[in-house]
């Protein structure tokens, strides 16, 4: 084996030894029952046996693989990548909570359910609709079942009446989520093309607009980091031919306390709280995705619904006979529901406004620091056009070097700066998103960065080529990876 | 606090980089009428000390199930089992809860090889060829199953069994509605699925069932006949005598795959299933994990992240996502399910739970639980009044028909010191009558714990 071989990471199993083990069981207090005949294995599966300190040490290191938020700037542009206060884990980690089991009687679960209760209540006030589902599991699974809900709504003939409108308008730009959602649900998902601006062209949604059309899915402020001031426009075109506007929540941070989506007209929207309300990432979850809805629609959302009695207890309400039906089990993702209710908690309706506020200011400070050497088509304090919470740069000239976006990227991990996000929404560009959690340095710092890189692209070129090389890796070949798929450990 | 961290100072200095006066310019696009020119209506903001007393406060208004002075033997598709302190530990560290999604691999070695020990974990637990990163829960990868299952046939009915949880159940219709597939459910006998129903459905379906999906132990706790079920799915045959391709769908417990004959041993095509046993807890039902894996076959078809082995520049192994052209974010409406995010963090968890029981930890736990509930079980049959409602194999789980209705003796054994929790109302959860009580028994119930609960219901008649 090659030495460079040799320097591979082992995989858990590369660790194990025969008869090792890292925990233990109490002694059998009970007689043995005869095995089912026929219906045993014949030996457990094969999972690594390894030592305790053996196990520690494995997936601490593999810990150290990682960037994360707690270590490194991650200005991953439509992931809002900020800070996850600790008081939220030690929230989410109290045995008072943790220990409850999910059909427990509403009787012993009344903690649990005020917070979710009040939740419910604030994400209503912080979107500016009537009613929130909080069972959603994530953002895409948010569209789905709002989705679902709009369909429900125009199938009750005491509803929309409407069951043939079944297209969904979504701009170009959208997430990939919004076509795949609607896919899911039967509805047709027709394409609304963005003007030179990077926003709606009004004149083609208006030809778009008819009687089959159900609704608008818009991302607001939209996926280049815009707040499309025509979205009051927007939902008057949409309401005069009797469909809905659906907001994707993705980018609420740029908004939050600041301007509330049931005031710009939007009908129904999906909230991402590890984006907006700083549950954590988690590697790629778990997400949430509640969902807010204007009065009429509430009863389609999906069941149960935590409520309030007159007597001030809390209860689970099963018994919604319009609703769409169960979108997971039980109730929510309920660990990272409480995170939320502590963030927003520990913030208050002065500090969400500042969330907002200070993710825009982070985000033009940003921009107006980079623009000179980093090109921003939507970007222009000349012009009055700032960006949102994000902003996008398409790299022009440096790129006209020789280099790719990926080595700009890849070069990034060299300094310790987790990459924006890349190639979306438009080619070539870099999407970056700082977040209001980092503090000026870190943005500074951000600057000097991208500054430096763009100096080795003018003079030396090969440093990105060979990015990056203070990784536990160098450039992955990826392609590869997707030919011949090898998806788990040889035996 | 909000955990701003830019100084007034920073702020005025930061405006005047951009250019403006102050951060209402920056909405310069907001029109009048879409802002908020009052407060938020939310309770004012508050310090973490007092939040910490709030948050205990509100954690004193539940008992929960798993406590120090609770016995816990309910379960219905949500399981106390014991959690090494290892998995805490290592999972809540701050490099796996504050990573995102794995899209720049370099950066991001950690969560994909521990990605990819999950995937290879799943397979083995399960005996099938290829596992995806996880779902968001048990309820939603069954549904993906059954997608899965009608986009890989192009038939348009499915045939489910009964004894799948009622939440599973209720989503795979939500998935369903208004999509043109026929929801048909297979009734039991005898409290597990009617194999001569099953293969009169089939029949009836003229060769367009897309798949039969059998959970096993099934919500009443019994053992199922998944090799006969699926042996008999594949067996079908459209009208000009052509192999219908019906597909296997196994619900499983990964839990009971550490005693009993996994999916894969019994002709599964694909399984799907809730992976809170394997060292998640509780918590009220989520975050949760789904687990999700399938034949070779089915690789492309797969719905949610899949990480795989490639190699560096230099020739070292190393991870990557990959065969992304199935997914939401390249293939748009066309993508084989619209999931993006899968449930991170909970696979690095049961990545470390599987790691830390190993072979031997994981089929000891299983044969505990089994052994356990069976001594309940015969504890409890014979008490007067009381037996046990079916009488074939089961797991850790089991009904038990009562004298009176299952509603008082969960009420009395809430007011016991320690408390009981001696399982569900079946006609609570939609699987019995009033008079039935679905008892679970996990490892970490003690023989005295069970005279406790067969204690509990003698006295209560």
């Amino acid at each position: 084996m090659s030495e460079a071989k040799q320097s591979s990471m082992p995989l858990i199993f590369e660790r194990s030894t025969h008869g090792a083990r890292a925990t233990d069981l109490p002694a059998l207090d009970v007689p043995r029952a005869a095995l089912p005949a026929g219906l045993v294995a014949d030996r457990p599966p094969a999972l690594p046996e390894v030592g305790q300190l053996d196990l520690v040490r494995h997936y601490t290191h593999l810990a150290s693989r990682n960037f994360s938020v707690d270590a490194n700037f991650y200005p991953l542009g439509s992931c809002t990548m900020k800070y996850n206060p600790k008081l939220n884990e030690a929230a989410a980690a109290m045995p008072s909570f943790t220990g409850l089991h999910p059909l427990q009687d509403d009787a012993d679960a009344q903690g649990a359910l005020k917070m979710l209760y009040d939740l419910r209540l604030w994400l209503a006030e912080i979107a500016g609709l009537d009613e929130v589902s909080l069972q959603p599991c994530a953002g895409a699974h948010g569209e789905y079942a709002a989705l679902k809900v709009i369909r429900a709504y125009f199938n009750d003939p005491k509803g929309g009446n409407a069951p043939h409108r079944r297209k969904v308008l979504a701009p170009d730009t959208a997430h990939g989520t919004n076509p795949a959602s609607c896919a899911m649900c039967g509805a047709n998902v027709v394409k609304v093309p963005s003007n030179a601006h990077g926003m709606v062209d009004l004149d083609a949604l208006r030809k778009l607009v008819d009687g089959e059309t159900a609704a608008l899915m818009i991302t607001n402020p939209n996926t280049v980091g815009l707040f499309d001031g025509t979205i009051v426009e927007i939902a008057k075109i949409l309401h005069d031919a009797g469909a809905l506007l659906y907001l994707d929540g993705a980018n609420m941070n740029a908004i939050v306390g600041v301007s509330r989506p049931g005031d710009f007209g939007v009908d129904v929207m999906h909230y991402n709280t590890h984006k907006t309300f700083s549950t954590p990432h988690g590697c790629g979850g778990p997400g949430s995705g509640p969902i807010a809805v204007r009065k009429f629609l509430a009863p389609y959302l999906p069941v149960p619904q935590v409520e309030k009695k007159s007597d001030g207890s809390y209860f689970l309400d099963h018994n919604r006979p319009k609703s769409i039906g169960k979108v997971r089990s039980f109730f929510g993702q309920f660990g990272v529901l409480l995170r939320c209710w502590t963030y927003i908690a520990a913030c208050g309706p002065d500090g969400i406004r500042n969330v907002g506020q200070v993710s825009v200011l982070n985000a033009n400070y940003l921009a107006a620091r980079l623009s000179d050497r980093f090109e921003m088509p939507y970007f222009s304090p000349e012009r009055k056009h700032y960006c949102a919470h994000e902003f996008v740069t398409v790299p022009k000239s440096l790129l006209s070097r020789g280099v790719t976006l990926i080595d700009i990227a890849k070069r990034l991990i060299d300094y310790g700066i987790h990459p924006p996000t890349m190639h979306w929404p438009i080619h070539d560009c870099l999407m970056v998103e700082p977040t209001e959690t980092e503090g000026k340095a870190a943005l500074d710092r951000f600057v000097e960065v991208m500054n430096l890189i763009a100096d080795e692209i003018e003079q030396t070129p090969a440093l990105l080529k060979d990015a990056p090389n203070r990784a536990p890796v160098r450039r992955l070949d990826e392609v590869a990876a997707a030919r011949t798929p090898v998806l788990t450990a040889q035996a | 606090m909000d955990y701003v961290q830019i100084t007034a100072d920073e702020r005025a200095e930061m405006l005047r980089t951009i250019g403006v006066e102050n951060i209402e310019d920056l909405y310069a696009t907001l029109p009048d009428s879409a802002r908020l020119h009052r407060p938020l209506n939310l309770p004012p903001a508050r310090s973490e000390l007092e939040l910490q007393r709030e948050l205990a406060v509100m954690g004193a208004a539940n008992h929960p199930a798993v406590a120090p002075d609770a016995a816990c033997f309910m379960g219905g598709g949500a399981y106390d089992h014991f959690i090494p302190s290892v998995v805490d530990a290592l999972a809540g560290k701050g490099e796996f809860v504050t990573a995102y999604t794995p899209y720049q691999a370099e950066a991001s070695q950690g969560s994909l090889q521990a990605f990819f020990e999950f995937q290879t974990q799943v397979c083995r637990l399960t005996g099938m060829d290829v596992a995806n990163a996880s779902l968001y829960e048990g309820a939603t990868a069954i549904a993906e199953g059954v997608s899965m299952a009608l986009n890989a046939t192009g038939r348009r009915r499915v045939l489910i069994s009964a004894g799948l949880h009622p939440h599973y159940r209720a989503v795979i219709k939500t998935y369903l509605t208004d999509l043109p597939v026929q929801y048909i459910e297979i009734p039991l006998a005898n409290g597990v699925t009617d194999a001569a129903a099953a293969k009169r459905m089939l029949d009836e379906g003229k060769g367009d069932t897309a798949c039969v999906v059998v959970q096993s132990p099934n919500v009443l706790g019994l053992i199922e006949d998944w090799s006969g079920h699926f042996g008999a799915a594949h067996a079908g045959k459209t009208p000009d005598g052509q192999p219908a391709g019906t597909l296997g769908v196994a619900v499983f417990n990964p839990m009971a795959c550490g005693l009993l004959k996994r999916p894969g041993d019994c002709g599964a095509d694909i399984a799907a299933g809730e992976g809170q046993p394997m060292g998640v807890p509780l918590q009220f039902g989520g975050p949760w994990l789904g687990l999700f894996a399938a034949k070779n076959a089915l690789m492309r078809r797969m719905p949610g992240r899949l990480v795989g082995q490639t190699t560096d520049t230099e020739g070292r192994r190393a991870f990557c996502l990959t065969l992304q052209t199935r997914e939401q974010h390249i293939r748009r409406d066309k993508a084989t399910s619209n999931v993006c995010t899968n449930q991170g963090l909970l696979a690095v968890r049961a990545t470390i739970y599987m790691s830390a029981m190993g072979p031997a930890g994981l089929r000891e736990t299983a044969e505990q639980c089994y052994h356990k509930a069976h001594h309940a079980a015969a504890l409890i049959a014979k008490l007067p009044g009381y037996s046990l409602a079916y009488n074939g194999p089961f797991f850790h789980e089991f009904v038990v028909n009562c004298p009176v209705p299952a509603r008082k003796i969960i009420d009395a054994g809430r007011v016991k010191n320690p408390r009981i929790l001696p399982g569900l109302d079946c006609s609570l959860l939609g699987v019995g009558d009033e008079k039935q009580l679905l008892v679970a028994v996990t490892e970490k119930r003690t023989a005295k714990e069970i005279e406790s609960l067969a204690a509990l219901l003698r006295e209560t008649r």
